[in-house]
């Protein structure tokens, strides 16, 4: 019943980033790992399984307990909203959850409109502020949305700033700081508690050095 | 037309088999404790479970109008209900009362086990008895259920209601950043409480412990020990006291093996007051049961007593035993007879008596190709020819036996059934 501890990676960016993270802690990463079309990896030298999933299914994932553990971008766990350890800031991937449109925008005589791939995070921050919105879902290039007239604001990642100001948009809002993090499974964080701390400390001390806990 | 409901399923044979065998060992462990079943109504009212705080969130229960307008739920929880006949029915009964129960729980949105809105929980409750001996006597019987049922490695993890609200006590930390500062511990999510201490005023010492919290889990008397190290109140040195002692006593039973300790173990169930407790399997990601005491629950019936009790979650202990294969399967063997003559039926119908009363399961039937076979779950086929029978195990080997009922039985429960096991 027990096999390797199994960590699923967001595919993409991220995983390159979290393997180069691993191989800094001293795990041995398969050389092959991000060229091919896999999507399991046993490495058995160091007791590990390694899934490539969507990133929003990363914390899916991590909560039903097919993987123990899992790195993905913090703005996939606001979405996701499950019920995780979320132990780590790996300090990478970082961006900013914005507020953004036309430079120039009026006041809607209706609800604002609001275009973005995080529904679920949307919904609840402009509950918090108790500023009723119109929320429109979309699955990509979500700054077409103001340029078209679909939505009148968009609530997107921003890293550099690049997309939004070569499509003339501006950032209204900045709503909170983003970045990759390590999640754990509640219940495997219990019944394997040496090896997953064991994870945990080797990447922490290549995040934050060897003073990370102070 | 679709007549299909999400969340909900039907019970199939092959599956049942396995339940009955698992509900039987769960109702004989909790029956030979004291612990008598109760079944109580699918619908409650909603009053009983408006108002308690952290138990089911309102939209998240059923309801149901009846015909006089009132509002019913499908009931959320099998604990409530036996509260409330602890407080009414059982209110001058001697105390303390022993109840167990396994029945299903309805849940309109449920993240854990696998997304059913219908689950099935067997539990037990101890109403009335407040001493260390019955939080004790709850974890070994938990520890044991798990055993008895097939969990070879089983885990319970402890915490204590009190531990967190002591500890913010003793940090002089203000109810908002209470709330924000409890959910982020109980994710243990250093990252968040560093960003989150950063905005708040706190003395220097307060922070370090904050950030240390979220590691501190696992073996009980380690954590112990590092909690004691810090600079915390005498209160809080009462709460880590008793659980203190509750380890001792747990290692007299050579069961601290079994347990871990996690300061931070928040349930979801706010009605917990004191100890708080959950039970895995080594290598499962699923919870197995929760458990913990919960004071103040009859409250408000107007008597305030003590109680504590767990529920193991049935459907998520299925999965475990399904993935391990290790059932302790219902030994009952299936035979299928049939016949070469249509005048043998009576033979045939009275030899599947004669394995009836045994024991046995058995049924008469002609036709039965291999599918059939399968789909009733047959373990040996008897084939009722002119002169002798001929025996065969499911994917096995023939024997031939002579064609007399008694010589036959004995046959068949003495030797080789017996042999083929």
């Amino acid at each position: 019943m027990m096999g390797n501890l199994c960590i699923a990676m967001a595919k993409g960016r991220l995983a390159k980033e979290a393997v180069k993270l691993f191989r800094q802690a001293g795990y041995n990463m398969p050389d092959n790992m991000l060229k091919s079309r896999k999507l399991i990896f046993e490495i058995e030298s160091e007791k590990l399984e390694i899934i490539l999933v969507k990133p929003a299914d990363v914390p899916i994932y991590v909560e039903y307990g097919t993987a123990d553990l899992g790195i993905v971008g913090k703005d996939t766990l606001l979405e996701e909203n499950r019920d995780l350890y979320e132990v780590l800031d790996l300090e990478y991937g970082v961006c900013e959850f914005a507020l953004a449109g036309l430079p120039d925008r009026k006041d809607t005589l209706l609800e604002r409109k609001v275009a973005t791939k995080y529904p679920d995070f949307t919904r609840r921050f402009f509950r918090s502020r108790g500023e009723p919105v119109e929320i429109i879902k979309l699955n990509g290039s979500i700054e077409l949305a103001p340029l078209t007239g679909l939505a009148d604001t968009i609530l997107d990642i921003v890293e550099t700033g690049r997309t939004l100001k070569e499509n003339g948009l501006v950032i209204y809002e900045s709503i909170r700081d983003l970045s990759a993090r390590l999640v754990v499974n509640k219940v495997s964080m219990k019944t394997r508690q040496n090896e997953i701390t064991a994870i945990i400390e080797a990447l922490d001390k290549v995040v934050n050095g060897d003073d990370g806990n102070a | 037309m679709s007549t299909f409901v999400e969340g909900v399923r039907d019970i199939l044979p092959a599956e049942l088999r396995k339940r009955r065998t698992i509900y039987q060992i769960i109702r004989e462990v909790f029956e030979s404790s004291g612990y008598r079943e109760v079944i109580t109504p699918t619908l409650e009212s909603l009053e009983l479970y408006a108002g308690i705080e952290g138990l089911v969130d309102k939209d998240e229960m059923f309801k149901v109008v009846d015909d006089r307008g009132q509002i019913l739920v499908l009931r959320p929880d099998l604990t409530m209900p036996i509260a409330r006949l602890a407080a009414s029915r059982f209110q001058n009964s001697p105390r303390p009362l022993k109840f167990s129960y396994l029945s299903s729980a309805f849940q309109s949105k449920n993240s854990q086990s696998l997304s059913l809105k219908e689950k099935t929980q067997a539990g037990v409750e101890l109403i009335g008895s407040d001493n260390l001996e019955s939080d004790l006597e709850m974890i070994l019987l938990l520890i044991k259920t798990m055993e008895k049922v097939g969990v070879e490695e089983p885990l319970v993890d402890i915490g204590h209601a009190d531990l967190i609200n002591e500890i913010f006590s003793d940090l002089k930390i203000n109810e908002e950043a209470k709330k924000e500062l409890r959910k982020l511990l109980a994710a243990k999510n250093k990252i968040g409480i560093k960003n989150y201490i950063k905005k708040i005023d706190l003395a220097d010492n307060t922070a370090e412990i904050l950030l240390r919290l979220p590691s501190l889990f696992g073996n009980p008397q380690q954590v112990i020990k590092e909690l004691n190290k810090m600079p915390l109140s005498a209160e809080t040195g009462q709460v880590l006291k008793t659980l203190e002692k509750l380890f001792n006593k747990l290692t007299e039973f050579d069961s601290l093996k079994y347990i871990t300790f996690d300061p931070m173990l928040i349930s979801r169930h706010g009605y917990y007051t004191g100890l708080i407790f959950k039970g895995y399997a080594r290598g499962y990601s699923n919870l197995l049961a929760s458990g913990g005491r919960y004071d103040n629950l009859t409250e408000k019936f107007g008597v305030e007593e003590a109680a504590v009790g767990f529920a193991l979650e049935i459907e998520n202990l299925l999965d475990f035993l399904n993935r391990t294969g290790n059932f302790n399967e219902d030994p009952v063997q299936r035979f299928l007879l049939s016949y070469e003559k249509k005048e043998d039926f009576k033979f045939a119908y009275l030899l599947a008596e004669d394995l009836r009363e045994a024991g046995f399961a058995a049924e008469v039937y002609n036709g039965a190709d291999k599918e059939y076979i399968d789909f009733q779950q047959i373990d040996f086929e008897i084939y009722i020819k002119e002169k002798c029978l001929e025996l065969k195990q499911t994917g096995g080997e023939i024997a031939v036996l002579k064609r007399n009922r008694k010589e036959a039985l004995e046959y068949l429960i003495l030797n080789k059934i017996e042999e083929w096991e």
